[in-house]
């Protein structure tokens, strides 16, 4: 809203009236135009912006309800008053519920008028207000790298600042795609190290015989292929910050390499009998349970309480509330502006539906649908036709009851269903397994090696699915 | 179908709007309150020729008995008179109104045909209005 006079269209098909309604408005500081039919308010709203539209649903050539229908979520959107002299108001509700701010009925008195015109300006101004505070809060929600203000999160910025002013290993978990490394990255920045290197290693990416020397270097000869010195991970990262990102990769002879690194400070390069001192802060990140690892003995338990000193818990995307709108504007605005196209917003049903979707693939998994979204569609808003991920709901829900009385046939045969996802498959498998143990999930999870409370987190995810599926489809 | 006469209802409706006043002075006070008479003259001429024209439509449908224009007249004047003063026209279009929500064709028929013979004497009254602004405004 500007300090200029704000500007009304008023399409009403009784000249007098609407002359009568424009003298009335200019009195009370509006500028306002006067049209007849609905081709007149098209054709108008297409030269000059209006700030309200007053519109008369009874027009000669048609209903003020198919103007409307035709304006909310188009890029021509405009704030709206209808103006009925239908007194049962079923028009004015129809109204109301495309969109339209407020109604009055004919005859109306000046001050009804003028009143409820000051009532619509000051909601809009209140809501654009509204739209700046979110937009300033949700810049404001930007920690670091992070997007997003959910509780779960507050709680993670407040730990990282905390432990990014002190040198102790930080150990970081979480399932992919939940912004490990950025969490690192951030508790970086946000201490005195951030001027000096952030130095990041992902332990499963390198192969098991390259990683100690990855990590802490090598001389020239000391191994085939070792073609000159190599300075190594954690002497670059010296006086800064090194990453080891899936941690639980480690094998467990350089495990006892890391832990006594991590005991005394010093490194060893490969092919050297000369240790270093380094001075470096190490993070460490696992998408595993690290508990588990030690218990499975993958994991060596000294190395584990050495690295956990402060603990950050990452929370599934899922439980971040809000932040999934925010991050998902976040990276509609970027990648329209990387793309070339238009999008501006979500629509309320896609709204709802990345406010109900499981996200399994956390932030990654959003951040691809959404490139996905501006690479493959054209338009304003994104709608819910526009989301990939549909058909895989789609896909994971049993469509018909045989499907899920057979899955172990199903399982089997692969030929019969050729394009299942591992996912679907094992959701199969392992409803076949509850069934076949009488609805015992404990049993269950016992022959299938793995805990109950795994079984109860995956029968849980499958149901906020299903039950997002359900809502969608109702909203359609 | 041809309409004859009205039913006893219509008739006692219709004689209780005989009784209401044709034009509210007040409407007219406050058209003068709310602007200049150059405006007013504006207004009032359209008005004027917007009661002629739907005038000539309700005519031409009381004549071929076109219950649906006449329906669409009401329900426009409903509005329109209430809105600029004229209390037994506006009154008359609300009962025709109400009555094509019943499908009550004669009541609409009988309704608006006494409407449409108020028309003449609103119009009367309107170009008064005019003629008197006009001379307000020769004489100052």
């Amino acid at each position: 809203m500007t300090d200029q006079p704000l500007k009304l269209l008023i399409v009403e098909d009784t000249l007098s009236m609407a002359l009568l309604y424009q003298k009335q408005l200019e009195n009370a500081g509006y500028l306002s135009d006067c049209v007849e039919s609905l081709a007149e308010a098209k054709e108008k709203q297409a030269q000059e912006k209006y700030d309200l539209l007053l519109l008369d649903l009874n027009l000669p050539d048609g209903d003020g309800l198919s103007h409307l229908d035709s304006l909310y979520g188009s890029a021509d959107e405009i704030p709206a008053l209808v103006i009925t002299a239908d007194a049962s108001l079923n028009k004015a509700i129809k109204a109301m519920k495309l969109g339209a701010l407020d109604y009055l009925v004919k005859p109306f008195s000046e001050s009804r008028l003028l009143t409820t015109v000051a009532n619509t300006f000051e909601r809009i101004r209140l809501q654009c207000d509204l739209d700046e505070l979110r937009q300033e809060s949700a810049q404001g929600h930007h920690f670091q790298g992070f997007i997003g203000n959910s509780l779960p999160m507050q709680k993670v910025y407040r730990t990282i600042e905390q432990v990014a002013k002190s040198k102790a290993t930080v150990f970081i978990v979480g399932h992919s795609g939940t912004g490990k490394e950025v969490c690192a990255e951030a508790i970086h920045q946000a201490g005195p190290r951030a001027r000096r290197p952030f130095v990041p290693v992902n332990c499963a990416a390198i192969p098991k015989d390259l990683l100690e020397s990855e990590l802490f270097g090598h001389l020239k000869g000391s191994f085939t292929g070792a073609i000159s010195d190599r300075l190594g991970a954690a002497k670059e990262a010296s006086g800064g910050t090194l990453f080891l990102d899936e941690m639980c990769e480690l094998d467990l002879n350089l495990q006892s390499k890391l832990l006594r690194f991590l005991q005394t400070g010093q490194v060893q390069s490969v092919g050297s009998h000369k240790p270093e001192t380094v001075d470096v802060r190490v993070i460490c990140a696992t998408n595993k349970n690290p508990l588990e690892e030690v218990k499975e003995g993958r994991f060596r338990e000294d190395l584990y309480f050495r690295l956990n000193v402060v603990p950050i818990r990452l929370p599934d995307l899922k439980d971040r509330d809000r932040d999934i709108l925010d991050i998902a504007q976040y990276f509609l605005t970027k990648f329209s502006g990387e793309e070339g196209k238009k999008f501006r917003s979500f629509d309320t049903r896609s709204q709802a539906f990345l406010q109900s979707h499981s996200w399994p693939g956390n932030v990654r998994e959003l951040q691809n649908t959404v490139r996905n979204i501006t690479v493959l569609h054209d338009g304003d808003q994104v709608t819910l036709d526009m989301f990939p991920e549909l058909d895989a709901i789609d896909q994971i829900l049993p469509a018909k009851t045989d499907q899920s009385e057979g899955p172990v046939h199903t399982v089997l045969d692969a030929t019969s269903a050729p394009f299942k996802k591992l996912s679907e498959i094992e959701r199969e498998a392992i409803e076949e397994r509850i069934r076949l143990c009488d609805g015992s999930i404990p049993l269950a999870a016992e022959t299938l090696g793995v805990s109950p409370s795994t079984l109860y987190r995956k029968k849980e995810d499958w149901e906020k699915k299903k039950a997002s599926l359900a809502r969608v489809r109702s909203a359609g | 179908m041809a309409f004859t006469r009205p039913d006893t209802a219509t008739s006692d409706m219709i004689n209780h709007l005989k009784a209401m006043p044709l034009v509210d002075p007040a409407a007219i006070a406050a058209l003068a309150d709310m602007m200049d008479e150059e405006s007013q003259h504006k207004v009032i001429s359209q008005l004027i020729m917007d009661i002629k024209t739907n005038h000539q439509t309700i005519q031409e449908a009381l004549v071929t008995q076109d219950i649906k224009t006449l329906a669409a007249a009401a329900h426009r004047f409903k509005t329109l008179a209430g809105t600029f003063g004229l209390p037994a026209i506006a009154a008359a279009a609300h009962h025709a109104d109400d009555a094509g929500r019943q499908d009550d064709q004669a009541a609409i028929y009988f309704l608006v045909q006494w409407m449409e013979s108020q028309l003449p004497e609103a119009v009367i009254f309107f170009k008064g209005h005019l003629d008197r602004l006009s001379s307000d405004t020769d004489m100052k």
